[in-house]
Order: structure tokens, then C-alpha cells, then sequence
């Protein structure tokens, strides 16, 4: 099918434009090709059309139509079609009736990968002959560039002078004489380009085992159909259970070697079958089993499945693996008729220090010996396995295919910390061409305390907490002059509390429907505290029901702290404060019926929401409950703005607890932060001045976060 | 045809029941809002119990004997301490751990991708103009967010009244803040009529199979 081809058809006319128009693939599929062309401006001239396919066959001769529909085809083929149209000429170097064939030629150009634009023209026959073709190269700015010609015999020409991932147009010019007729512009040629590593590195900050690696996309990904990470492999060629030393006597001449000694354990787990069944793909056959607790948080790395027929118990063979913490597995790759037994075995392999106590040369034959340490083992011991790869010649097998629009990886899977690897990224084409990049340099692995790719947010905390500590301290000399400006939302507190007593009418508090890591929901409790203090001092009810278990546990603390801190403990009612449910919905569900039973004075929506927001904001408002909300999800803040009547943006959620308490502590707490803003709009503009003058430092990587 | 699955007419009923609340509050409504809700709290404890507590805690500590997981089950015990009022003070400690460690979390966090990759991202550099994907155009679009973000910066700005250049920035800043919120509000609506309309399919689908 030539969907599936690499190679780009391209139909054009090589003669004359004004008479002649382009020849077009209207369809193809598996069973047919259409090809369609457009009239001549004078189609009474013409006295037929004749099709041809490849090496000019002769498929079929029309008089008036301008489309032809090509049944005889073979899926996966290439075909090549060329019309012809014939005019009755009436008069022509003195001759009568005169046949002028014209021909609505084709080209093709080829992208080959390997640097280099093939582009194939069908020669114009008969009086359109050029008597050479000239070959013009136009770039993305549509400046011309004629960039070779071949003589009259030839009908391709190969561009070899193109940058990795350009874009070309093409044109071909027949020239006779004077007379110079171009083809159509070709579509844009790429070329693809070897992929090219940025780096593979140790993943900092981390417990090692893993690398990052890093490659530069392809410009022309809609020419690559994926990726495929390939890693040094290390092969086992010995193990043992009691022995901790050995020489390795298989070592070919003239190549160096890594090793690793690594130990493996196996926890085996007996399988239940729970169903089977034959499905559309055929035997399906459901596995359950109880993962031993030995292997809860103990960092095994797979589960393999095994299976026996029954008739042969102890012949277990490797099916499939799955998770680490996975319990159940659907296997299809049974035989039908046949009983099995499963087994799911919990593995893992970890490398340890060893010494290379010789490497001698005895004979020309050269012997590596090793020797490690054993220690006490536990029962899923299964012993020790000695892994060597050659150096720089490598063994290399597929680790990760990936997607085109992808150029970053995180590799974590079998490797071992101080063990030397190496990785090659392949791009394969849509024909499935495979480049190759380079090799990326040995890397290894190791535990590390310190992220270096994080600096940059080092330095941003170290900032914001130097202007916390400052302005505490500010405050605690006894300048308190710190001025914060009115926000309206916050200013609206006290309305709103007092509104709720003299009605006589409950306060409803819903502190979001996020965990308590969310900012959102800790900004929310600390605005919880200052509205439970004015609560308690005026006697008014208040209701806060809760979604998150551990916020809700926190927000009874916070609610029973205010009361106390205000001398009303004996106010506080333990059971204001209650868990709902942790459902989100039937959360929504739950508070708008306390809006429309309880029928609070003021409600108070405050925190992270999702989905649920305009819900509860409605509910409160078809009850004409004063409502102030705030969030600093974007996405809800727009239904909390047209159905609240004040609403904390962002920003404003976060300042409102020292906004509404006045603590000197906290307000400092604030001015830290408007000022960590000020050095951000600093460093925009400095950043921006020094990017856009051009001091060739690159700004832009200062703000990436590894 | 209407379906003949009852738990396909239990699921439908609540379903009208929760709509119902579209008129005014009423039984049926209550009805469904405490199935809800006590369904869900149900189905939560016993998740919790066998996808949390057994296979993460006690397997691991009472048949693996890995004893250091007494450390988690000592701390979640905590919690329950507020039912005993001599020592409830106790619930503090879990209280204190668990936002200590989800804030140390958020701050370095929040720091790096509301922060930092934000800068970043609105600095006017060849890369930024890039990653609009508009050719040149991409240089106004930078421009645009780049003032955009000083603005919006500025409004949010607590210590000086919106006054003089203030007032100026942050009026455009409200703007654009108003914009985004526009532009969320259609967006967000569409994905709620997306909701509704597998609510409806479902009842004129499975339900009373006037649609397939």
C-alpha cells in the first residue's frame, strides 16, 4: 500500500503550466488506486487520454474522462502512472492532423536519510523534450537556487549538499533551446538526521539504580514512527550458591570486559486459577495469589508467572511478569484442552562489591579472576551470578520503544549501582529504517543526597525564607508598621459573621475537598482559625464538614485551638467539626443538602475544589447566604467569582490569615512574600534584558528544573 | 426497549432522584444523598482495609515481621487518642508530622513548577518565542504574556495601596486575570455539559434503550 511507503510520490507536470495540469492520487487503498487529472483549458483538442503504469504499460485509453480508477494492484506494492494526452494539432510545421503528445509527467524525491534528496523526474516525450534538465533547489525563504543539470538521457539527480533537518522544495526544468519549462514545486523534503544524544546521567537525589537520559528530537518526528532505547547488556555466565570466587577463562583477544557480581532471590508464590475461559482471542486464563508479605516494601523488582502442565508439575516455564505488587494475571498464551499449574515468583537481584584479584596472560590466553564476599542469607537466597559485557563493542538490547514527541527517559529498571552502562537511541522510519545514534559515554549509578539540577530552586527557597526570617525579625523589634492593602474578600469576613449571629443562623465552613498536602488546604485552616475565633467570641454556630479524614482531623484541632485561644472552650461543640465522606460528589451532594436544611447565614468556601465547586457555590446561593469563596484552582475560580459574592483569587487565599489576624508573625509572613515577588519580576526583566542583548549565556537553562 | 437489569433501574432512580434536587429539596433527594454518601463511606473504609492497611502494614509487619513498620502504625494510632480526653494532646504529634511533611513537600515543590519553570517559561529568549509555534507571531505572543505576568504579578502585590503606576498595572493585570477565567469558564462548562450528557446517554441508553 503506498501509505505505508517511505518514499514520497509526488505528481507534477514537467511541461509547459499554461497547458497542462497536475496529475493527482485521488484514493488508494489495499485493492485500488485512483488517479485523477484536471481538463485542459481546451479539451475539445484533445482526442484522448492514455494511462500508463509503471515501465509503461499501456492500461487503458480514455476519451473524455479525467479519471481513472486502477483495480489490478497488489497491496504493499509501489506504482508509478503517467498520463499522456494526445491533441489534434491542425496545423504544425506545415503538417495536417498532427498528434501532439503531451506528457503530465511525475516525480518522485526521495529522502534517504543518509544525507542525501533523490529526485526523479519522467522525461516529457516528443516535442517537450528538454535537451537538458535543470535541477533548482528552493529553501523555506523561496529563493531559488539552481543547483545542477543533466543531460537529456538522464532523469534523476542526487542532492547530496543538505543540512540535517531542513526543508527543501524541488523544481525541474526541461530547457530547449531558449525555452525553459518548470514543474510544479515539490512537497518539502526533510531529512531526518541521525538522532543525537544530549546526555544519559545518573538521576540525582535519588537511591541510584536509574539514569536519565536525554536526546535531541528529530525536527521531522512525522517521518519517525518511534523510538527505541537501547542498553548495554550484561550477560550471566556463571552463578553459584556457596562459591565466592572465579576465573573467567572465555575471554576473547584484544577486548576489555565490565563485570558484576549479582545476587538473586525468589519468593515463589502459588497461583490460583479464578477463571478460564475462551474469549475472542482465545484461552484466557485468570491467576490470583496473595503476595507474600516478605515482599511488601522490601524492593523486589518483578513478579515473574510460571507455568507446568499438570501432568508435569515440576516443569515449570517462564510465561510473562508483572508488577512487583501486583496479585492477579491473565495469561494468553494457553493451550486449549490442557490443565496447568501457576506459580508467581517474586524476584530480585541486587549487584555487591567484588575485586579483580588477577588478569594474567598465561599462553595467549588471557584469565580474569574474581572474588566477592558472602554473607548470611535468608531462605529465598537463590546465589550468585557473575555478568560480564565487552567494553566498546557492546551488546546492546532494546530497553524502551518510544513515541516520537518524547526525548527525555528515565531508566530504573535492573540496574545496579557502580556498574558501568551505556546507551544508544534508534530511531526507525515509517519503512522502518533504523538510524543509529552514537553511543553515549559509560555512566554508572550511586546513591546521592544533593540534586545538583535543583539549585536553581535552592537559591528561589533560600531567598523566600531569607525575607521570611527578616521580616520576623523586623517585626519582632517592635517595628510593626507593616501595611498590607485592603482586599475585599477578607474585609468581608466580619459582615459576614456578624450577618450569621444577629440572623441567628449557622456559618458554614467547607476548608476544599483536597489532602492536607495541598497549599490551598493549609491556607484554608489557617483561615478556619480566624473564623473560628470570631465564632466563639460571638456565640455564632459553626458547621465544618470535611472530605479529607487527615484534614478533617486538623481542622477539629485548629476550630477547638480558636475557641480556647479566645476563652471560649466551653462554646466549642466537638461535633461542628465532621467527616462527610471522601467521595467528591457525594461530598457536593452532602453539603448542598446542609445549605438548604441548615440554611447557613454565611457560607464559607475555601480551598482546593475541583468539579464540585459550582454545585455547593449554587446550592449556597439559591439559599441567599452570603458567600465568600477562594481557591487558587483556575479552573473553578470563575464559577466561585459569578455565584460568590467575594471571592479570594490565588495570591489572596494565601495572605488572607495574616490579613484577617493582624499577627505580626504572619503579616511578616506576607511582606516575605511580596517581596519574593518583587525579585521575581526582577529577575524577569533582568533575565529578559540579558537574553535579549545576547551575552551568549544561556538564561533560559538557568530556569530549568532537572 | 427499557432494561430488565434492576441494578440498571436502582443506578437510573438515583439518578433522577440527585436531579431532582434541580426543583427544591425533597425526600427523594435525601433518599439518594445518603445512599451516596453512606455507599461511599462504606466502600472507603473496607478499600482502605484491604488495599492499604492489611497488604501495606500488617502482612508486611505481623507475617513478614518487619518490625519497623511499627513506626507508622505507632503514629497512625495517634489519631485516635482524641477519644481518650487525658492524653487527646497526643493527636498533635500525627497532626504535626503529617503537615510537616506534605508542606516541606509543597513549598520546594511549588517553588519549582509555579515558580521557576514559570519564569522560565515568560522570559522573552529565541526558545520562548519558539514554543508558540506562530513563526514570528510567536515575539507579539511572548510580549503579550510577558507583560501579562508583570501585571498580574502587580496586582497581587499587598503592601502598597493600587495606586499611580500600581493602579495602571494592575488594572491591565485584572484583565488579563479576567481573560484566563473566560477562557477556563468555557472550557470547564464544556467538560460539565460532557458530564451531563453521559448522565442523559445513560438513561436513554442502558436505561430506557431509546438510544443505542
Amino acid at each position: 500500500m503506498l501509505n505505508g511507503a517511505f518514499i514520497i510520490l509526488l505528481i507534477s507536470t514537467l511541461s509547459p503550466p499554461e497547458n497542462v495540469r497536475a496529475l493527482k492520487i485521488i484514493n488508494n487503498d489495499s485493492i485500488s488506486i485512483t488517479i485523477g487529472w484536471d481538463k485542459s483549458k481546451d479539451n475539445a483538442r484533445v482526442e484522448n487520454y492514455e494511462i500508463y503504469r509503471s515501465k509503461y504499460t499501456l492500461l487503458k485509453t480514455l476519451v473524455q474522462d479525467t479519471i481513472f480508477i486502477d483495480q489490478n494492484i497488489k497491496s504493499e506494492n509501489y506504482y508509478l502512472y503517467d498520463v499522456v494526452k494526445k491533441e489534434k494539432i491542425k496545423e504544425y510545421n506545415g503538417q495536417k492532423n498532427f498528434l501532439k503528445v503531451v506528457s503530465i509527467g511525475y516525480q518522485i524525491i526521495k529522502d534517504t536519510i543518509s544525507k542525501r534528496n533523490i529526485i526523479k523526474w519522467k522525461r516529457p516525450n516528443d516535442l517537450y523534450l528538454g535537451e537538458i534538465y535543470e535541477i533548482w533547489r528552493v529553501d523555506k525563504n523561496d529563493n531559488y537556487e539552481l543547483i545542477g543539470s543533466v543531460s537529456k538521457e538522464k532523469n534523476s539527480f542526487r542532492d547530496s549538499l543538505i543540512k540535517d533537518g531542513a526543508k527543501y522544495f524541488y523544481k525541474v526544468s526541461a530547457v530547449t533551446g531558449t525555452e525553459q519549462s518548470f514543474s510544479t514545486p515539490s512537497e518539502p523534503l526533510f531529512t531526518i538526521g541521525i538522532p543525537k544524544f544530549l546526555f544519559a546521567q545518573d538521576i540525582p537525589n535519588d537511591e541510584g539504580e536509574g539514569f536519565r537520559i536525554i536526546w535531541e528530537p528529530s525536527p521531522n518526528y512525522d517521518m519517525i514512527k518511534s523510538y527505541a532505547l537501547l542498553r548495554l547488556v550484561y550477560d550471566s555466565i556463571a552463578g553459584f550458591k556457596d562459591t565466592f570466587s572465579y576465573t573467567d577463562t572465555t575471554l576473547k583477544p584484544g577486548i576489555n570486559y565490565h563485570y558484576y557480581i549479582g545476587k538473586n532471590y525468589q519468593i515463589i508464590m502459588p497461583a490460583k486459577i479464578v477463571a478460564d475461559s475462551i474469549g475472542m482471542t482465545g484461552r484466557v486464563i485468570k491467576l490470583e495469589w496473595k503476595l507474600n508479605p516478605k515482599v511488601v516494601g522490601q524492593n523486589y523488582d518483578l513478579t515473574l508467572i510460571y507455568r507446568a502442565e499438570k501432568d508435569s508439575a515440576n516443569n515449570f516455564q517462564y510465561v510473562d511478569y508483572t508488577a512487583p505488587d501486583e496479585e492477579k494475571f491473565l495469561d494468553g498464551t494457553a493451550e486449549p484442552n490442557k490443565e496447568y499449574i501457576y506459580e508467581a515468583r517474586a524476584v530480585k537481584e541486587r549487584a555487591i562489591p567484588f575485586s579483580i584479584e588477577r588478569d594474567t596472560v598465561i599462553e595467549n590466553k588471557r584469565m580474569v579472576s574474581l572474588s566477592w564476599k558472602g554473607s548470611k542469607e535468608p531462605p529465598e537466597f537463590l546465589g550468585y551470578y557473575v555478568n560480564r559485557t565487552e567494553k566498546d563493542s557492546g551488546n546492546y538490547g532494546i530497553y524502551a520503544r518510544l513515541g516520537t514527541q518524547v526525548n527525555t527517559y528515565r531508566d530504573r529498571i535492573g540496574i545496579f549501582n557502580n556498574v558501568p552502562y551505556a546507551y544508544r537511541i534508534v530511531a526507525i522510519t515509517k519503512d522502518g529504517e533504523k538510524i543509529s545514534s552514537e553511543t553515549t559515554p559509560y555512566v554508572t549509578a550511586s546513591p546521592q543526597w544533593f540534586h545538583l539540577g535543583r539549585i536553581n530552586a535552592l537559591i528561589g527557597i533560600a531567598i523566600f525564607i531569607f525575607f521570611v526570617v527578616f521580616f520576623i525579625e523586623y517585626t519582632r523589634k517592635g517595628r510593626q508598621d507593616i501595611f498590607v492593602r485592603r482586599i475585599a474578600g477578607l474585609s468581608a469576613i466580619d459582615e459576614a459573621v456578624g450577618r450569621a449571629t444577629e440572623m441567628g443562623r449557622p456559618i458554614l465552613y467547607v476548608p476544599g475537598t483536597s489532602v492536607i498536602d495541598d497549599v490551598a488546604t493549609i491556607a484554608s485552616l489557617n483561615i478556619l482559625a480566624e473564623v473560628a475565633k470570631k465564632t466563639a467570641q460571638y456565640n455564632t454556630p459553626l458547621i465544618v464538614p470535611n472530605r479529607d479524614p487527615i484534614v478533617y482531623t486538623v481542622a477539629r484541632e485548629v476550630v477547638k485551638e480558636s475557641y480556647n485561644k479566645v476563652g471560649r472552650p466551653d462554646a466549642f461543640n466537638p461535633d461542628s467539626v465532621y467527616f462527610v465522606t471522601d467521595s467528591q460528589f457525594a461530598y457536593a451532594a452532602a453539603i448542598s443538602g446542609i445549605m438548604i436544611r441548615e440554611k447557613p447565614a454565611t457560607n464559607f468556601l475555601v480551598g482546593m475544589f475541583w468539579a464540585e465547586s459550582l454545585i455547593m457555590a449554587e446550592s449556597g446561593a439559591s439559599t441567599g447566604a452570603i458567600q465568600i469563596a477562594g481557591t487558587d484552582a483556575v479552573t473553578q475560580l470563575p464559577f466561585f467569582i459569578t455565584s460568590c459574592d467575594y471571592t479570594l483569587i490565588g495570591e489572596e487565599l494565601y495572605a488572607a490569615s495574616a490579613y484577617i489576624s493582624r499577627n505580626p508573625t504572619l503579616l511578616a509572613a506576607l511582606k516575605s512574600q511580596d517581596y519574593s515577588k518583587l525579585v521575581i519580576v526582577m529577575v524577569l526583566v533582568i533575565a529578559t534584558i540579558l537574553a535579549l542583548l545576547n551575552f551568549g549565556i544561556p538564561i533560559f537553562n538557568f530556569f530549568n528544573i532537572q | 426497549m427499557p432494561s430488565f437489569d434492576p441494578w440498571v433501574w436502582v443506578s437510573a432512580l438515583l439518578t433522577l432522584a440527585i436531579f431532582s434536587f434541580l426543583y427544591k429539596d425533597n425526600p427523594f433527594y435525601k433518599i439518594a444523598e445518603h445512599i451516596f454518601v453512606g455507599a461511599t463511606n462504606g466502600y472507603a473504609v473496607t478499600f482502605y482495609w484491604h488495599n492499604v492497611l492489611v497488604p501495606r502494614l500488617f502482612n508486611p509487619l505481623f507475617q513478614g515481621h518487619q518490625l519497623w513498620y511499627i513506626i507508622p502504625l505507632t503514629i497512625g494510632i495517634l489519631y485516635f487518642t482524641r477519644f481518650i480526653p487525658k492524653i487527646s494532646w497526643l493527636v498533635r504529634i500525627p497532626i504535626g508530622i503529617t503537615i510537616g511533611y506534605f508542606t516541606g513537600i509543597a513549598i520546594p515543590a511549588g517553588i519549582e513548577a509555579s515558580i521557576i519553570k514559570q519564569v522560565g517559561g515568560t522570559l522573552l529568549t529565541s526558545e520562548n518565542f519558539a514554543r508558540w509555534n506562530a513563526g514570528p507571531l510567536g515575539i507579539v505572543w511572548s510580549i503579550i504574556l510577558f507583560i501579562g505576568v508583570l501585571c498580574v504579578v502587580s496586582y497581587f502585590y499587598f503592601s502598597k495601596e493600587h495606586k499611580g503606576v500600581l493602579k495602571v498595572t494592575s488594572g491591565i493585570g485584572i484583565i488579563f486575570i479576567m481573560i484566563g477565567f473566560g477562557a477556563a469558564f468555557g472550557y470547564t462548562v464544556m467538560a460539565r455539559v460532557s458530564l451531563l450528557i453521559g448522565r442523559l446517554q445513560f438513561l436513554l441508553g442502558p436505561w430506557l434503550g431509546i438510544i443505542r
